[in-house]
């Protein structure tokens, strides 16, 4: 016998037979993951600030005070930035969003075993909603980062323009690498043993509050930078969001896009390789 | 596929293997990684939940699951709710399927009660539309108007079943599938429970009850089929069902206790019911006097050790009733008079009979033991009978599990 998955359809209402049938059926059942995905982004989102007096404001104000107090520290090292608290501002918002989506992310698919033995849910949708926690959030604290901004009267960068689809790309990207870790992480638990200082590490070797130009980085080290995928995503975010020396050509947006597909890509064929098995181990 | 739609059936599993690892983990550390690599693949022990089970469902039936524990029942429903995909063989569902797996699956205590209605109407294929149209439903059903916004961590675990059950159902699905989860909340919900599952399936839905209780089964189900250890045993007629469950039951316990162990000494006895100075082989009055009489010998009664009890079970339906032993009623060990002579005479007395008991089919079985209960010698069947209760009325039946107010009382008699 062959080992054949499971088939069931949606609804009976549906056709399931003709071509168009089966198209409806299957848009259907997408739209269908991408609202049960909205919904758990906002139960996360109100569950982390539930019971606050602040709530949604402490994302807007938790990067302002990791600003002040980055700023305070490293603004002697970097004289050379101009603006350097928006700098690293727009720096820090780029970075939380990637902590956030990836340490989350990568537990996912375990921390939610006991929910997929009970209901039906394909796994993937667990990785990408902390992924997608991570962009709302960056979102709204775009506010009070304008604010400071306004206040520094730096003029608005050119490539403002950018940032949303800059925005789709990263969430793209950072889906896909959440997937990676949270199905790897179902066989080897070792992933979230590693990944917090994995990603501490990363935070050091992207250019988040330092700049990759600057004369004191050399030339070796902004070479080994530019392998970091985070690096390219983080100069282009600085195009649309501090502008200055910062420009994104076309082939910059091509190569974020080819690195975001590459990433869902690789995400998904590891899952699909695995999607059978995970449920017994988790 | 087209005799499945002639046939209308919902649910289709063809050949069904499940397996399980036996260890919880991929590996266990860095040397068992090493060690696993080195020996190759296909070390990992596994074990069969389900072996090449065939079951169908059609429109508006409803199958019980039943057999012994481990059985492979929730894996079958598990499989049939998609959340376990079988090594081999195929499954097919046609329509919306309601899990209650367990009750409440996916709620957030965090969450309000409404929030929570959203979160698990729609882990479950509604959409938000939907849910919308649902909730007001739920609400009135689940009987919590007053508590819908503050966070279910202030519910009790009653209310979370009700809250559960309510959203489970309103889901309007073709396919309920239900595991054990009827015994929550009180009796008033239990009953709103089970009028709303019969008014489901009134309106076409399938239902498959994995369950203990045979008498919920009885009442509900109109097919069913016995699993025991992964494979498809008996499907059919449900009290032909829970027939070959029963000798499922017992022959699984008799196995467990005919293990031959070394230095076991053999047991060779007889043990009968007595009512009114005869034996009982088909009927016995259980709010009566009765007792039960053994009579055991033992061959190898060196190898006897000290803490012998003897235990008698009442079973119906392969399910434990009542159990009682000598040692419970304090009462001291018989291991002397058994080491002393090799044979034993005990009996139990039952002033009143065991009240708890109401009529039914009864299976009684003695047990005998030593070194504390931790060593089983043998199980002895004693009878099957017919139970009456003359407190009750001739159409009343069922079963109270309780020795509460039972007066036993145990005497040995040393034989010659």
């Amino acid at each position: 016998m062959e080992a054949v998955g499971i088939k069931s359809k949606s609804g009976p209402e549906v056709d399931g037979t003709s071509l168009t049938g089966r198209a409806k059926q299957m848009l259907s059942g997408r739209l269908h993951y991408l609202d049960l995905v909205i919904m758990l982004v906002r139960r996360e989102l109100k569950v982390k600030y539930r019971g606050s007096v602040l709530g949604y404001v402490w994302s807007m104000i938790n990067p302002l005070l990791f600003m002040v107090i980055i700023s305070v520290v490293f603004s002697f090292l970097m004289r050379g930035i101009e603006n350097y608290n928006l700098y690293v501002l727009s720096g820090i918002l780029f970075w939380n969003m990637v902590t956030l989506s990836l340490s989350v992310g990568s537990m996912s698919i375990v921390r939610n075993g006991p929910l997929m033995m009970k209901v039906r849910v394909p796994a993937w949708i667990f990785p990408v909603v902390p992924a997608g926690v991570a962009v709302t959030n960056f979102v709204l604290s775009i506010l009070p980062y304008t604010i400071v901004y306004g206040f520094s009267g730096r003029p608005v960068p050119d490539q403002v323009w950018l940032a949303p689809f800059l925005f789709v790309l990263t969430l793209v990207f950072l889906a896909g690498l959440a997937i990676t870790l949270s199905v790897v992480n179902v066989f080897f638990r070792d992933v979230s043993h590693v990944i917090d200082p994995l990603l501490m590490l990363t935070f050091y070797a992207t250019p988040v509050i330092y700049d990759r130009g600057a004369p004191e980085v050399p030339e070796a080290g902004r070479w080994l930078l530019g392998l970091n995928p985070f690096t390219h995503f983080i100069e282009a975010f600085r195009a649309a969001m501090f502008g200055g020396a910062y420009h994104v050509t076309p082939l910059d947006m091509a190569r974020l896009f080819v690195m975001a597909v590459a990433s869902m890509a690789i995400g998904l064929w590891i899952y699909k390789l695995n999607v059978k098995k995970l449920i017994f181990y988790v | 596929m087209s005799d499945v739609n002639a046939r209308n059936v919902v649910v289709d599993c063809r050949d069904v293997v499940v397996e399980y690892r036996l260890s919880d983990y991929l590996y266990s550390g860095f040397k068992d990684y090493v060690m696993r690599k080195l020996e190759g693949k296909g070390k990992t022990r596994t074990f069969r939940g389900l072996d090449g089970v065939s079951v169908q469902l059609a429109r508006g039936e409803s199958l019980a699951l039943i057999g012994h524990n481990g059985c492979g029942k929730s894996t079958l429903l598990k499989v049939i709710a998609g959340v376990f995909t079988p090594r081999h063989g195929v499954v097919r569902t046609e329509g919306r399927i309601a899990p209650m797996i367990e009750l409440g699956a996916g709620f957030d205590v965090e969450l309000s009660g409404r929030e929570n209605i959203e979160l698990s109407c729609m882990l479950m294929g509604l959409t938000r539309e939907e849910v919308r149209q649902q909730t007001p439903g739920i609400i009135e059903f689940a009987d919590l108007s007053h508590f819908m916004d503050s966070p279910l961590k202030n519910y009790s675990s009653g209310m979370i079943a009700r809250l559960g059950f309510a959203c489970a159902t309103a889901i309007d699905p073709d396919i309920l599938l239900v595991d054990e989860v009827l015994a929550v909340g009180d009796a008033n919900f239990g009953k709103k429970c089970l009028a709303r599952i019969e008014s489901l399936r009134q309106r076409g839905t399938s239902v498959i009850l994995v369950s203990h209780d045979m008498a919920a089964v009885q009442r509900f189900c109109n097919r069913a089929v016995v699993l025991e250890e992964g494979k498809l045993r008996f499907e059919g007629d449900v009290g032909e069902a829970i027939r070959v469950n029963e000798k499922i039951m017992y022959r699984r316990l008799q196995r467990q206790t005919n293990t031959v162990v070394a230095n076991q000494p053999e047991i060779v006895g007889s043990a009968v019911i007595v009512q009114d100075g005869a034996r009982c082989d088909s009927v016995l009055d259980v709010s009566r006097d009765f007792s039960v009489e053994l009579d055991i010998a033992v061959q190898g009664r060196d190898l006897i050790r000290d803490g012998v009890t003897f235990g008698v079970g009442i079973f119906s339906r392969g399910q434990l009733l009542a159990g009682f032993n000598n040692e419970e009623l304090g009462v001291d060990d018989p291991a002397e008079i058994l080491r002393a002579s090799g044979r034993a005479r005990a009996r139990f007395d039952l002033r009143g009979g065991l009240p708890g008991i109401w009529a039914g089919t009864l299976q009684v079985v003695v047990s005998v033991n030593d070194d504390r209960a931790s060593r089983s010698l043998a199980v002895i069947e004693v009878a099957s009978l017919q139970a009456t209760n003359s407190h009750m009325g001739a159409n009343e039946h069922g079963y109270l599990i309780s020795l509460a107010g039972a007066d036993i009382k145990f005497g040995m008699a040393p034989s010659q």
